[in-house]
């Protein structure tokens, strides 16, 4: 990091000093000089994009500027991983006990943890700048409206051609304690036979209410046999997310549909409509391109036709941009930012434990150990296959076996009188797998729970559970916190220190 | 050596101008102190008194003052000599798994203080026996027990830390070299202004101040082993192991260094274990208290003066004499033997004082010639 010193202003230098001479622990992993530089470069790119020229009402490049941080986020990595492993107290057996006294792993684990997530958070900047911006440009709202506008007037145009027709569905619900078969004679006695189709869709019961609500017109043959129709797919453009911050939420098929057959009723101004037209799609696609609307088009087929109505309109281009401009505005929704949390959270855990092991490790053993895991997967993989025994319970108990036996072999290490191979790939595999262990346990529960049950309440367990990996992650990643300090960090020193051979 | 007498040798270097040297030896005193504004003082003064040297040749009256007055201030410290058993190995062997060298059974104790030579030539088990002290290999048979540890149960951490081991081939050090000598010090509980001084004053001890912020690629080899020892002495080891530490030294700097360890090894506050495996026999031989010869593995001897030999004298004689004329002139009793560069002469009835005045009254040309009759040079 000399160069990178000669950089910093004298304040940092003084700090970066006073840690030498003080932290020597906290100073080795460098992340006072990540941190100011990651600064400074996040202030960099929020200048860069902040005053980069950006037409808020087109497709966006951003894509390539994630490229390129990402780009730039690794070249950062391996330079801070260069030095980082160049001055290791672990392996100097420091006289303070720098590396024994308590917190002390703890606190390396977290420098590497958040270095680690400074480099990931970088590529992340762009589009949030990007994203500040178009919100202070365009409202969400406008953007719903146009959507419903167009889609409305194009359905409107467009609605004497045949394929504004309904789609029917002819369903059959039947209890559990009947066959399907059943229902043919009901079928074959119905008296409306026009609207009922060939092929028949089958549901339960139970969920008779849930899909004749969800459709978008019904008719009851008898009281297990419907007829379910949906409206022709007149939303053009589908920006659903759009939904979770505008104020005017986008219109369905079945509401473009009445909307345009309405206009149908009291006459509409085609011109006007199509002049309408126009205007929001060259809002989105300047280069878009006039037409005469009244052109028929190319073929009357029911899928193809409306293929072709999108065509006419050039709907996909204005589709993308629309659809670009709202994910600017939807992409740091909860749900959105909770998918990039964990995208950090697993980024940085996972590479901060693949440093802290190689730290503490010798550089054979450590490649060995995953050499070892990926032959243990395969042969444990083999086994399962061989011996039938696929079942998740069944793998689950293996993984957990395996677990157990690391951990054995790896405590052998406070007998041994000298520093074996097995015993440091044993603590490397345990610690790998330490995190994992709250799934593991989480899942055979439910698994052996789901067994029991059959029907709605597997549905309702397979639910509950993937509600509690979240919990899993958490208790994951804080026994691994603890196993570092009262476990790991003790059984990595010792192996350690132990005569080679 | 007493404070006072080491007072008197200070200022003796200072009357003759051999400046260097009392540097090096106020330095040392002041670390005996292990008084913060004392050592700092010193540093200072050698720094002062190093630049003069380096530009002038000589050392101003005013350093000179400032050296009577640090000298006295040094004098009115009391230090405490301690000196303990460190280490001993009961029967100690060593069979590698892979090869077929073996290290056969060796007893040995180390002191606080003493310095042990290892002797050999190469692939006799040096690097083996050093690496079994330092707790990088585990005896096949036998015991080490490190007396300093509280339980004597051999926690390898704690043995690790408190015996340094300086390889032969020196991993390379990446940075500036001062940062991490600070870094070494630092890790090894010397903090804040303490480190800065202790810093500067290795860097000033073994002479590297200049060579402070240069990096590891910008010194020799000679420089490297310096700094590595230097490195190694921040982290204040109860025993100091060194693998062939004179290899890359020139043979001023190999004396220095000698000479150095000797007192940082004798210190009275801080006594401390050397054992050094070396090529330069008399260098070796010269400063340990003990030197341990091993061939093919084995012990041969533990050669001190005290040690009893078969002859009363073993000379190493290199002459332009015929080797008949040679035999001729000396007695019966004394063997002559001739490895193609230098003589061998083993007397049994007259000792090396007799045999070089016989030479010298027979205008023998003498090239070289050295008394190894106490040397472990006899065995090669």
């Amino acid at each position: 990091m000399n160069r990178f010193e000669k950089l910093l202003p004298a304040f940092m230098k003084r700090f970066n000093h006073y840690l030498l001479l003080n932290k020597p622990n906290l100073w080795a992993t460098r992340v006072h000089m990540v941190g100011f530089f990651g600064l400074l470069f996040s202030l960099l790119l929020v200048v860069l994009f902040s005053s980069l020229e950006m037409n808020f009402w087109e497709r966006s490049n951003i894509v390539t500027y994630i490229v390129f941080v990402s780009i730039f986020s690794i070249i950062s990595l391996v330079i801070w991983l260069v030095y980082l492993l160049r001055f290791n107290p672990f392996k100097r057996f420091s006289n303070d006990q720098t590396v024994r006294k308590p917190g002390s792993a703890l606190v390396e684990f977290g420098s590497y943890w958040l270095v680690i997530a400074v480099f990931v958070v970088w590529p992340f900047i762009p589009p949030a700048i990007e994203s500040f911006r178009t919100y202070h440009q365009i409202s969400p709202d406008e953007v719903a409206q146009d959507v419903n506008e167009l889609n409305f007037k194009v359905a409107a145009i467009e609605f004497d051609k045949n394929v504004m027709q309904f789609q029917a569905d002819t369903t059959v619900f039947y209890s559990n304690n009947n066959s399907h078969g059943t229902y043919a004679v009901d079928n074959a006695a119905t008296p409306v036979t026009s609207p009922v189709t060939s092929s028949y869709s089958y549901y339960e019961k139970e969920s008779l209410d849930e899909i004749v609500n969800a459709r978008d017109s019904s008719l009851k043959l008898n009281d297990s046999l419907y007829v379910l129709f949906s409206a022709p797919r007149l939303n053009f453009i589908d920006v659903s997310e759009l939904d979770k911050v505008a104020k005017t939420k986008q219109n369905t098929a079945y509401e473009i549909w009445n909307l345009a057959k309405e206009a149908q009723s009291v006459g509409l101004d085609r011109l006007q409509y199509y002049s309408d037209i126009v205007r929001i799609c060259k809002k989105y696609n300047k280069d878009w391109v006039e037409f005469d609307y009244q052109r028929v088009p190319r073929n009357q087929l029911k899928v193809a036709a409306f293929q072709d109505i999108e065509s006419k309109y050039d709907i996909y281009q204005i589709a993308y941009v629309i659809q670009d401009v709202s994910s600017r505005m939807t992409r740091w929704l909860p749900d959105m930012l909770f998918m990039y949390g964990h995208v950090l959270f697993y980024i940085a855990s996972i590479l901060s434990m693949a440093i802290f092991a190689f730290r503490h490790f010798t550089t054979r053993p450590y490649f060995l150990t995953y050499l070892v895991g990926f032959l243990l997967f395969v042969v444990t993989a083999l086994f399962i296959v061989i011996t039938n025994i696929s079942s998740s319970i069944n793998i689950l108990l293996i993984s957990l076996f395996f677990f157990c036996v690391f951990v054995s072999i790896a405590f052998t290490v406070f007998i041994s009188k000298r520093r074996r191979v097995i015993q440091g790939i044993a603590i490397n595999l345990a610690f790998y797998a330490l995190p994992f262990i709250p799934y593991l346990f989480t899942i055979l529960y439910f698994e052996t729970k789901r067994l029991e049950k059959i029907g709605t309440e597997y549905e309702t367990i397979s639910q509950k559970m993937t509600d509690s990996i979240l919990y899993c992650e958490f208790a994951g990643f804080m026994l691994l916190l603890v196993a570092i300090e009262f476990g790991f960090k003790k059984l990595y020193t010792h192996w350690y220190a132990l005569p080679e051979e | 050596m007493h404070i006072t007498e080491r007072v008197t040798e200070i200022n003796s270097f200072l009357d003759h101008a051999d400046i260097d040297l009392a540097i090096r030896r106020m330095l040392d005193l002041a670390w005996e102190t292990q008084n913060l504004g004392s050592i700092k003082t010193a540093v200072d003064w050698a720094k002062k008194s190093r630049y003069n040297m380096n530009n002038n040749s000589f050392i101003s009256n005013e350093s000179l003052i400032e050296a009577k007055a640090l000298l006295q201030q040094l004098a009115s410290f009391e230090i405490t000599a301690t000196s303990s058993l460190l280490i001993s190995t009961e029967k100690i062997t060593k069979k590698y798994d892979k090869g077929n060298f073996d290290l056969k059974p060796l007893s040995l104790k180390i002191d606080s203080g003493e310095i042990v030579g290892v002797v050999g030539e190469n692939g006799n088990g040096k690097t083996t026996f050093l690496r079994l002290l330092g707790g990088q290999l585990a005896p096949t048979n036998g015991e080490i027990t490190y007396h300093f540890l509280e339980n004597k149960k051999p926690d390898h951490y704690t043995i690790k830390q408190n015996v340094s081991f300086v390889p032969q081939r020196i991993p390379r050090w990446y940075g500036y070299l001062k940062d991490n000598l600070h870094f070494s010090a630092s890790i090894s509980g010397l903090k804040g202004e303490e480190n800065e001084v202790m810093v500067d004053f290795m860097l000033e001890r073994m002479d590297l101040t200049r060579y402070a912020n240069h990096t590891w690629d910008q010194i020799s080899s000679g420089y490297k082993t310096r700094f590595e020892i230097a490195r190694v002495l921040l982290q204040r080891p109860k025993l100091l192991i060194l693998d062939e530490p004179l290899a890359n030294l020139d043979i001023n700097a190999q004396q220095t260094l000698l000479s150095d360890l000797r007192y940082i090894a004798k210190s009275q506050f801080r006594p401390m274990g050397v054992v050094l495996s070396s090529q330069q026999l008399f260098e070796v031989e010269k400063m340990a208290d003990a030197v341990l010869f091993l061939k093919k593995g084995e012990y041969i001897l533990e050669s001190t003066e005290k040690n009893a030999i078969t002859y009363s004298a073993i000379v190493e004689l290199e002459t332009t004499f015929d080797r008949e004329k040679l035999v001729s002139l000396l007695d019966s009793e004394t063997n002559v033997s001739f490895n193609g560069g230098n003589f061998t002469l083993k007397s049994t009835s007259i000792n090396a004082q007799q045999i070089l005045s016989k030479l010298v009254t027979n205008d023998v040309p003498i090239t070289y010639l050295r008394d190894i009759t106490f040397s472990t040079k006899r065995f090669f």
